[in-house]
Parts: structure tokens; sequence; C-alpha cells
């Protein structure tokens, strides 16, 4: 899940329960397993400025490498994210799992992979134990790989993190409505 | 520093003689590099730095099983020879199977026609950085952003091994990355451009005319329509062949791929017919002056160049010594590794489609309804599924070029695309731009060939529609 431009409200429930486990999880496992080196978790709130687009995206949580990068200084926009993570909405406008191709599996992905610094973006669903990881295998080419179930492991294309699916979907009951 | 490195050859040498026999093979690879790393965004410097590095790995195969340690302090180099000998042995319970090789002593630098980079005061660098930066960003007030990088790479690697090989060799190489991005309301575009060397620092310089285009092509684009998506008869200028070629099939025929997985051994069966009779497909480091040229791989194999594809069937595939050895094939000298960080994987050099007898006008001949596209703003790959985007495009009208298009992407199944390639063009062209990512290894140097092609029924894509802005 992710929005445009605007931060989102705080006391305002945006997300599902399964959602903020996840986020939950996520913040936690990274932070235990990068959070104290090179890199620096940031989670959901941090706004990632796009030059090209001349706007920013609040994503559901991003890593950095080193000091952040500010967009003119200002210290709201963000210009360096390496990692950046997205918890499907079900469904996720303009998004579709099923898709063979690139333009296709689009959500803001689309637009954050003009991001010089990004390395790795990742999508992590919520109806299902499944993530996809779309990895710079080179300046303007990707490579995915997909874990699906709770008995395999992500292994971050950056960073050298590796998340047990059964920790990132800790919690998280797949009976329960969107 | 030099001298360090010269100094440490005999170390090295008595170390493999001492702790080789410990081992079926040891290899200890020493690297100095110097490099200079400098990214422009909207002219200004987001980084701009130079640095000096030394350091090594050590690599001991003990039955079958490997150990590897790295080191950037010469001092470690000893305690690092005995802790991969020592890992080696602890998960060694198989069988070395190496692909034998002659064992070479030797001395080698990659000449260069021009100017060193090193030579080059880092001011020097930038101000070109921020020449085409301001060029890009001239072309029109549509122009929302640029980028402008820069980067360059001098290495100098010794390779001693047990089997008593022993090579010092050197390389510089040089590359640019230009992108403009045109916005006009909600619409966006970008045009890239991207260009390297390893021959001299004059191959940056004077690139005016090309970097002002990526930026013409991004503000072109914010007028031009979508491509209407459906299968198309497609002809593809030489740079997206040398895309395809590398992206969709070079990596199929790394034979660590292959190897590790049963499924793609079994798609990528010598003698397998993949494409017409006049297909030709190679790969190679022998060939000079590109950027995927070498003498030796960094397991010390002398570059070759392997035929990949001989009229049409498949009948070569890319090797390290040790895939080599377990597929009982020849070694191709196709083993690097992006620095002493890392362990050599298999990896392609330079890889090309041989020029075809078709003239390229006539690739357009018969086609009622069809695509042209040139070069490349993107694509991603997954197994034998490619998609990428062209830079620029036009429909083809009964034979004949016609309406410029947008956001075109071409996707397929690398199989399906190769069999449906319809008439080879007798153009060709070296792009030499290629940064080849493998295993976390981004950004090795590759050069990419080919000429134009025409194939039938590609599916091509047009943008989505924007959504919940």
């Amino acid at each position: 899940m992710w929005s445009w431009g605007a931060k989102p409200k705080i006391g305002m429930s945006e997300g599902s329960v399964n959602q903020g486990r996840i986020l939950r999880n996520l913040m936690r496992l990274m932070d235990v397993t990068c959070g104290h080196s090179f890199y620096e978790v940031l989670p959901r709130g941090v706004q990632v400025w796009l030059p090209d687009r001349g706007k920013g995206i609040y994503p559901d949580l991003i890593v950095v490498a080193g000091e952040p990068l500010l967009h003119n200084g200002q210290d709201d926009r963000v210009l360096n994210p390496c990692v950046m993570f997205e918890i499907l909405a079900n469904p996720t406008p303009g998004y579709s799992s099923e898709a063979a191709t690139l333009p296709e599996r689009e959500s803001i992905f689309r637009y954050c992979r003009a991001i010089p610094y990004l390395q790795s973006y990742i999508f992590v669903h919520q109806t299902e134990p499944r993530v996809e990881q779309f990895y710079r295998a080179e300046e303007n080419l990707w490579g995915m790989t997909a874990q699906t179930g709770l008995d395999t492991v992500v292994e971050l294309a950056i960073t050298d993190a590796r998340l047990p699916m059964m920790d990132i979907y800790d919690r998280v009951d797949f009976s329960l409505l969107v | 520093m030099t001298e360090a490195i010269d100094q440490a050859k005999t170390r090295m040498q008595e170390l493999c003689d001492r702790w080789g026999p410990r081992v079926d093979y040891l290899a200890i690879r020493l690297e100095q590099s110097e490099g200079t790393d400098i990214f422009l965004r909207g002219g200004q410097a987001e980084t701009l730095s130079e640095a000096i590095a030394i350091g090594g790995h050590v690599r001991a195969c003990y039955r079958g099983g490997w150990g590897f340690a790295s080191f950037n302090d010469l001092e470690s180099l000893a305690p690092c020879v005995e802790a991969a000998v020592a890992a080696a042995r602890l998960v060694g319970h198989d069988e070395t199977l190496l692909a034998p090789i002659d064992p070479v002593q030797t001395v080698r630098r990659l000449p260069l026609s021009g100017t060193d980079p090193r030579l080059i005061p880092l001011a020097r660098k930038k101000a070109l950085c921020s020449h085409y930066a301001d060029l890009l960003q001239s072309v029109d007030d549509r122009i929302a952003t640029t980028s402008v990088r820069y980067t360059d790479v001098a290495q100098q690697v010794l390779l001693a091994t047990s089997e008593g090989t022993l090579i010092d060799q050197a390389w510089s190489d040089m590359e640019m990355r230009f992108a403009a991005t045109a916005r006009d309301g909600d619409t966006v575009q970008t045009g890239r451009e991207t260009t390297g060397s390893r021959k001299a620092y004059e191959d940056l310089e004077n690139l005016d005319v090309q970097v002002m285009e990526a930026a013409r092509r991004a503000v072109a684009a914010l007028d031009l329509p979508s491509v209407r998506g459906a299968a198309y008869d497609v002809v593809i200028d030489p740079i997206l062949t040398g895309l395809f070629v590398h992206e969709a099939f070079g990596h199929l025929s790394e034979a660590d791929m292959a190897y590790e997985n049963p499924d793609l051994l079994e798609s990528m069966s010598m003698g397998r017919r993949f494409g017409p009779n006049g297909l030709q497909i190679f790969d190679g480091a022998a060939p000079e002056g590109h950027r995927g040229s070498y003498f030796y791989d960094d397991e010390g194999t002398p570059a070759t160049t392997t035929q990949l594809i001989q009229d049409g069937v498949l009948v070569g595939r890319l090797h390290s010594r040790e895939t080599a050895g377990k597929l009982g094939e020849q070694p191709t000298g196709n083993a690097r590794c992006l620095n002493y960080h890392y362990s050599p994987l298999v990896r392609m050099t330079n890889t090309w489609i041989e020029r075809g007898t078709t003239p390229v006008d006539d690739l357009f001949a018969d086609i009622k309804e069809g695509v042209y596209a040139r070069n490349w703003l993107e694509g991603m790959t997954n197994g034998e599924m490619f998609t990428f985007t062209a830079g620029e495009a036009w429909m083809i009208r009964n034979g004949q070029l016609a309406e410029p298009v947008r956001d075109v992407t071409l996707s397929g199944n690398v199989f399906r695309t190769l069999a449906d390639i319809e008439a080879i063009g007798d153009d060709f062209y070296w792009d030499e731009s290629g940064g080849c990512g493998k295993g976390g290894q981004n950004g090795l140097p590759v050069g990419c060939g080919g000429p134009s092609l025409r194939i039938r029924n590609v599916v091509v894509g047009g943008e989505a529609e924007d959504w919940d802005e």
C-alpha cells in the first residue's frame, strides 16, 4: 500500500489489521537484520521524493544506505532509498500478480524504477503468503524472484537481509476478509 | 601501491607452492583498482568520488568443496590462504572436477588508443558531466530533470595458482550514462543514452549530438500517441538486437545456470534448433577493443570465441573450469568476477548475432502493419521471459515507416522469439554500453552486437492508464 503526496492522516486507519501486522513484522525483521549497520530502516510516513514527477510518495517501508539524501535539503524529501516495500492492498490499482510482463505489473513501482539508488522493490501480499522481489540486475534492467508459502526465505538483493516468510507473516490471519 | 602488488607476486607463488599440496586446486587473485564515480542529477552533484583499493581473494577446492576468503590488507594474505584451505577441506566430500588448462606465466596490458582516464583530473571529468547535463537541460523547457553518470576504473589483477599459472593483466574501463525526463502535466517521458570504452577517455568527449538526442526523444514522446497493444511483425535495430541476445538468450547459455537447473539444461540441449538457418550467435572475450575483451579470465583460462548457435542450432555454451569439468565440455574463458569481494561466476563477455544478408530496407517489405523499434529504455527478464521498452518506435504500414508512437514494450519467450526471426539484416553495430548483472555482481562490462532483425508475431504492449493521482 502506498499513497501519493499527502501524508497519511494520523489516527485514521487506512490499512487492514493484517497490513499492520505485516508492516510491524517487516520493520522488526529489517531493523534486526540490517538496521544497526550501514543501512537505516525507515517506516511508513517518510516521503520519498521523485524529482522526475515533481511529487512524493509514502512507501510502507524503505531502507537507506548511509545517510538519507534530501531533495534541496528539505528533510521530508528523501531521494535515495535502496530498498522499498509495498504491502499490497486488495486490490491494488494497476497491479496484477498474474502479469507476465513488467509494464503490466505496475503499482507505484512504475515510478520508483527511475530512482537511481533503488536496488530492490518488494511486493508483500496480505491475502496469501507470497512475496515478489524485483531487483536491479543492471542499470535499467530488472529481474524478479518470488517466494510462496511460509517455509521459504526471502533473500534481499541488497543488505544481506534474509527474511523468513514465517516471520513476515507472524500472526497474520489469512481468513480475515480484506 | 604498484610496487606493493608487484612485490606480492613472489609471496603468492610461495603460498601456492606451500599450501597447494593440501588441496586439489588453489588460486590467489590480487587486485589493485583506481576508480572515479560522478553522478549529477538536475545538474547538481550527488556523487563525486575517487577511490583506490587493493585487495584479493583466495579460492581453494578440495574433493569438490570450495573454500573462499577475501582480504583488503596484504598482511592478511597468508591467513586467508590458510582459512580458504581449511574451509575447502571441511566441506569437500566428493570429487574435484575442473576442466584442465595449460598453466601460463605472462604479463598482459589491454592497450589504450588514447588517454588513460587516470591522467584526467577529477575536475575535468566533472566539467564534462556538467557540460552534458547543461546540454540535456537546454533542449526544451519541458525537460523536468536530467541525470549524468560517469564511472571509470583501472584494474591490475594478479592470478597465481597451484598449477603454476601466474598472470598479471590490466585494463581501464569507462562508462557514461545520460537521461532526460520531460514532463507536460501528468505525462512524463524519458530518453536515455549510454556509452562505454576500454580504449580512450576521448571516446567520452564530443558526444553532444548523441546526448542531446536523449533529451530530444523525451520531449518528442510527450506528444506522441501510445501504440495500440497487439501482436505485430516487428523490426528491431542492432542495439535492441544486442540487448535481446545478451539478456534473453545469453544468460541461458551460461553453464552454471543450466547445471543448477535440470529443466533449463534440457531446454538448452546441444543440437536443438532455436532459430532460422541464417542465425549465428557468438560470445567471446578474444575479439579486441570491446567492453568484454580481455586476455585471460579470472581462472587463468585464455579468452576464446564460442559459437553458441550455428545455423540456428545450439552448438555451445559458456563455461568456467568447474562447469566444463562437470558437463564434460571445454572451458571457454568465461569465469569472471566483478572484483576481489566475489568469486568468479560464468559470465558473458562480448555477445553478438552475426550480420545477415537481408538489406535493411527489405526488412520492412511486405509488413502491412508492424512496429519498428530502436534502442531501449528499460526491461525485465524472468527465466525465458523478457520485456523490453523501446527507446523510440514507429509504426510500419504497407512496408514503409509511418507515424512515430511511444510506450512500445516488446514481450515474449526467448525460444519462441528466436524461432520467429524471419530475416537478419546486413547491418551491424557494437553497443559498448553494457554493464551486466548476475549473482549480486552488477555492472560487469560487456559488449553486445548484432544486426537489425525482423521478428514475426511479437507481443507489443502500450502504456497502462494512469490511476489514483
